[in-house]
């Protein structure tokens, strides 16, 4: 997968990684760093995202699993504090995460796949345009062909097929 | 920089800040959720539906291809008879359209034949380019490696071809 670098002029694709998190990649997401108090997520399923020659976490992810329902539920995505406001360097940041979480849940759960998240109310709109989300209530959800397409344009995506 | 000072396009684009919810808040908008995603999955096409099995068989494969341990059960023949199972056609339907002889089939099915070059690329071509050719022949050469790397006898013949070696110390 791709993030798109803005810190060059024209923009550059650069390669990614998810990887699970680690309990020693756990302390190093400080509220500092990345906002929140990570160890209250400890018992979720944690993926950090980083740049492929670098080990330096860029994001991290909370998951929860449904499987009676062939849902995930991103409970938490946040950026490292550095790739935010104007020193930002990196876009698709938080769609390459939800895009992982579309893949985990097609792996598992097949054409039942679903991803959802309760995002705060004043945000609900934008995800709902950038994402592709329906609404469900107080939820944010996607499956079927919305969630593939998800999994196409931030995980298979390869640079070349179209221009930054 | 503070979350509060970030515009909302650039909140979504790095963040997913979730909603504080009540417990019987969470179990409602559960409920909610499962409702309307009932309703959506009655609606699904065959084509949808074939779409996201075909998704989940490659995505099962790319795992398994990335794992470092050798798994017999998930071979080349495992997921070749996954393939033909999601597309509901008989396998001699199946040979046909790959211009193979149905024993050939049976043979790669079974695992009794390894693929060659030719069925990689035809598969590729009969899922629409979905499933390209280097998933089916990574699979294939996990196998083949695993082979190399536990064949003892092998190891044990050839030894006695090799005459001499190249000395290498620390």
């Amino acid at each position: 997968m791709y993030l798109l670098y803005i810190g060059v002029n024209p923009p550059a694709y650069v390669k990614a990684v998810i990887e699970p998190l680690t309990s020693s990649d756990l302390s190093k997401l400080t509220p500092r760093d990345f906002y929140f108090n990570w160890k209250d997520f400890e018992d979720t399923d944690l993926w950090k995202l980083r740049l492929q020659d670098s080990n330096e976490i860029l994001a991290a992810m909370s998951l929860t699993g449904f499987p009676s329902e062939s849902r995930i539920e991103i409970n938490l995505i946040a950026s490292r504090r550095n790739n935010v406001g104007p020193e930002k360097q990196y876009d698709r940041v938080a769609g390459c995460l939800i895009g992982w979480a579309c893949r985990l849940a097609v792996g598992k759960y097949g054409v039942d796949a679903c991803v959802s998240l309760t995002p705060k109310t004043q945000l609900i709109n934008y995800y709902k345009n950038k994402y592709s989300m329906l609404s469900a209530g107080t939820q944010l959800y996607v499956d079927g062909p919305t969630l593939y397409q998800l999994i196409q344009t931030y995980i298979d995506h390869e640079p070349g097929e179209d221009n930054p | 920089m503070n979350l509060e000072k970030i515009t909302p396009e650039e909140l979504v684009d790095g963040f997913m800040v979730p909603a504080h919810l009540t417990d019987e808040q969470r179990r409602t908008a559960n409920l909610q959720l499962a409702n309307v995603r009932q309703k959506r999955m009655a609606e699904r096409s065959q084509q949808e539906k074939l779409y996201g099995q075909l998704l989940q068989l490659k995505i099962q494969m790319e795992d398994y291809i990335r794992q470092d341990t050798y798994d017999p059960k998930k071979s080349f023949s495992h997921f070749l008879n996954s393939y033909i199972e999601l597309l509901q056609k008989k396998k001699n339907e199946v040979a046909s359209e790959l211009a193979i002889h149905k024993t050939k089939l049976s043979q790669l099915l079974s695992g009794h034949r390894e693929p060659s070059e030719e069925i990689f690329i035809r598969l590729e071509l009969h899922s629409n380019r979905f499933i390209p050719a280097h998933h089916w022949f990574r699979l294939s050469v996990k196998k083949q490696e695993h082979a190399l790397m536990t064949n003892s006898s092998l190891r044990n013949r050839e030894r006695a071809h090799v005459k001499a070696g190249i000395e290498l110390a620390l």
